[in-house]
């Protein structure tokens, strides 16, 4: 049985009468990245706080790396990296101070934190922003400052909160690139946070998927979206002659016209990597010019939305 | 023996850095010396000696001397100790840069950032309130040295009187300021830990502290109801330190171990109340 970094029992947080999360019960497996879906105030800051010792569960249990996090904060944090959902930092200091005082924070000697410190801005493209002070930054920058002090310590386990907010496109992909690396390179087990569907689809291995403060969903991404169908567009010449040959196939669920030159279609999810060997002799075959192929969708939003019960 | 202590330093200064009480201690005390109302709090503190400086007249040669220059200092640090350095101008000051300790990490959100970090709440109280202490120091020193200067030349006591009160002294006056100024901050801290912003926290010890100097003396069922302010027992310290602050006797009568143990006692209470608060608060 793979071992779980992240473990929690019953996690509830009630404030007041108000309950923000529910009996959240998560297995977060070493060395994946694991994307934490839910709406808005649907509790995942809530959880993320208590899995990183700030906020204290009603009743329940975190583990983190076998450990209990309110024995073990200390130790615990020494193999952990956390970025807040507003990343925060020390307004007067300059961008290289603030990570030096973090590296230091995290055990580091002045030295290896100000060598650490300039490796880590290089990595997330702040490198000419090194005698800026804090106050002076952008948003997006100093998301990714954020994002940098989080890996100031070289931890085992990186718990972000948004890491994607504030960025423009190319950063945010620029930064889902880093977190896979880290995954695929260092066995950097990732917990991220998010309500943008397609980057987590993106990045993870495995879906939690919280609502109204319960976890209704958890698994590996292929086996939660199994259940759900896939669909494409096709534009060719002939597209009868296409549904004709499509049709004859078992992984295609739904083939009808769209149009005046399109296919839409539906395949089995976990056989959809038949489509992609076989369309093209399909198209050869039939001698049928291809004009468009492109997915409607995402597999992991659907799954999302049907269960939150805004589609069936 | 001086093997021994300096063995134990080294293994005390090995301790701190292993749980980074150090790198708090440094990046708090370089927060506080860049602020404006340290750069402010040291001006004022050095203000009784310019005012003093300017007040001086003309003295006869026969009023000079090693004897006159100490006497003149007891008396001068004692009123300014008592009234200014640890009276209401510096207890302002004091206030509100503890306030800050804590409640300025909750304001802006940073404190999030140290309880994530592998360091334990406790530190990161010790370390502020360590950095506070020093801060304390820094800005103290300046203006007792100041004052034994002004006095060793104006009744030319010359390096004899300002070698005298520096090497006792002004370490006397000193250790007084401290121990007034360190207990308002250490209360100061303690409202810091419950408060998330600064402001509410000054205000709250401040009010506070000055109801209770004006309240508490007055109050006629308690016998000698003066020995219950600070600055009855600071100046008790400086009595029994050596200094003469008045010319017709004793002003303080009491124990001044009593009096040391109970400010001990009271500003260790307050930073163990501070940790507790801050072990207990969620941070959102």
């Amino acid at each position: 049985m793979t071992e779980n970094v992240i473990e929690t029992e019953n996690l509830t947080k009630f404030y007041g009468e108000r309950c923000a999360v529910y009996r959240v019960n998560l297995r977060v497996p070493r060395g994946v990245v694991y994307g934490f879906l839910g709406p808005n105030g649907a509790g995942k800051s809530t959880t993320i706080g208590m899995l990183v010792g700030c906020l204290r569960p009603t009743y329940g249990k975190v583990r983190i790396f076998g450990l209990d996090v309110f024995r073990h904060r200390t130790k615990i944090m020494e193999r952990v990296g956390y970025l807040p959902e507003k990343p925060v930092a020390y307004r007067n200091m300059r961008v290289e101070e603030f990570l030096e005082y973090m590296g230091r924070l995290e055990g580091l000697s002045r030295g290896e934190a100000r060598e650490k410190a300039r490796e880590l801005l290089g990595f997330v493209g702040l490198g000419r922003l090194a005698m800026k002070k804090v106050e002076t930054l952008s948003a997006g920058e100093r998301q990714r400052l954020g994002f940098a002090q989080a890996l100031i310590g070289d931890p085992e386990l990186l718990i972000l909160d948004e890491p994607t907010s504030n960025l423009d496109p190319v950063a945010r992909f620029e930064i889902l690139s880093k977190i896979r690396w880290l995954a695929s390179k260092k066995g950097v087990t990732t917990f991220i946070s998010s309500h943008v569907i397609p980057e987590v689809s993106r990045v993870s291995d495995y879906v939690g998927i919280i609502n109204n403060g319960s976890l209704i969903a958890q698994g590996h991404i292929t086996d939660l979206v199994a259940q759900e169908e896939d669909e494409y567009i096709v534009r060719v010449s002939d597209p009868k002659r296409l549904i004709d040959r499509l049709r004859e196939r078992d992984y295609v669920l739904e083939v009808v016209s769209e149009g005046k030159d399109g296919v839409r279609l539906k395949v089995d999810i976990n056989n959809a990597h038949n489509l992609w060997i076989e369309l093209p002799e399909l198209l050869v075959e039939e001698r049928l010019a291809l004009y468009e192929f492109k997915p409607i969708g995402d597999p992991l939003e659907k799954l999302f939305l049907r269960k939150l019960g805004v589609f069936q | 023996m001086r093997a021994i202590s300096r063995n134990a330093l080294n293994k005390l200064v090995r301790w701190m850095s292993r749980i980074k009480i150090l790198t708090i201690i440094e990046m708090e005390f370089r927060r506080i010396v860049s602020s404006k109302k340290f750069k402010l709090m040291l001006a004022i503190m050095i203000l009784p000696d310019i005012i003093y400086l300017l007040s001086l007249s003309e003295i006869s040669p026969a009023l000079g001397g090693v004897k006159v220059c100490l006497e003149e200092f007891w008396r001068q640090a004692g009123e300014f100790i008592l009234d200014f350095w640890t009276g209401l101008p510096a207890q302002l000051l004091a206030i509100l840069i503890a306030s800050e300790l804590i409640a300025g990490e909750f304001d802006e959100g940073t404190f999030k950032l140290l309880i994530t970090k592998p360091i334990r709440k406790s530190s990161i109280v010790l370390g502020k309130w360590m950095a506070f202490v020093l801060c304390m120091i820094v800005i103290s020193l300046p203006a007792l040295f100041l004052l034994a200067l002004i006095i060793s030349i104006a009744y030319r006591g010359g390096w004899n009187a300002l070698s005298s009160l520096i090497s006792h002294d002004v370490m006397i006056g000193e250790g007084a300021v401290l121990l007034g100024l360190i207990t308002y901050g250490s209360f100061t801290m303690l409202l810091s830990s419950s408060f998330s912003k600064p402001l509410y926290a000054a205000l709250t010890a401040f009010t506070f502290l000055t109801l209770y100097q004006l309240i508490v003396p007055g109050l006629s069922w308690l016998e000698n109801p003066a020995k219950y302010t600070l600055s009855y027992h600071l100046g008790l310290f400086l009595e029994e330190c050596g200094f003469v602050l008045s010319p017709g006797g004793r002003l303080y009568e009491g124990d001044l171990w009593i009096s040391l143990l109970a400010i001990y006692s009271l500003n260790c209470l307050l930073l163990v109340l501070s940790i507790m608060i801050v072990y207990r608060r969620e941070v959102k």
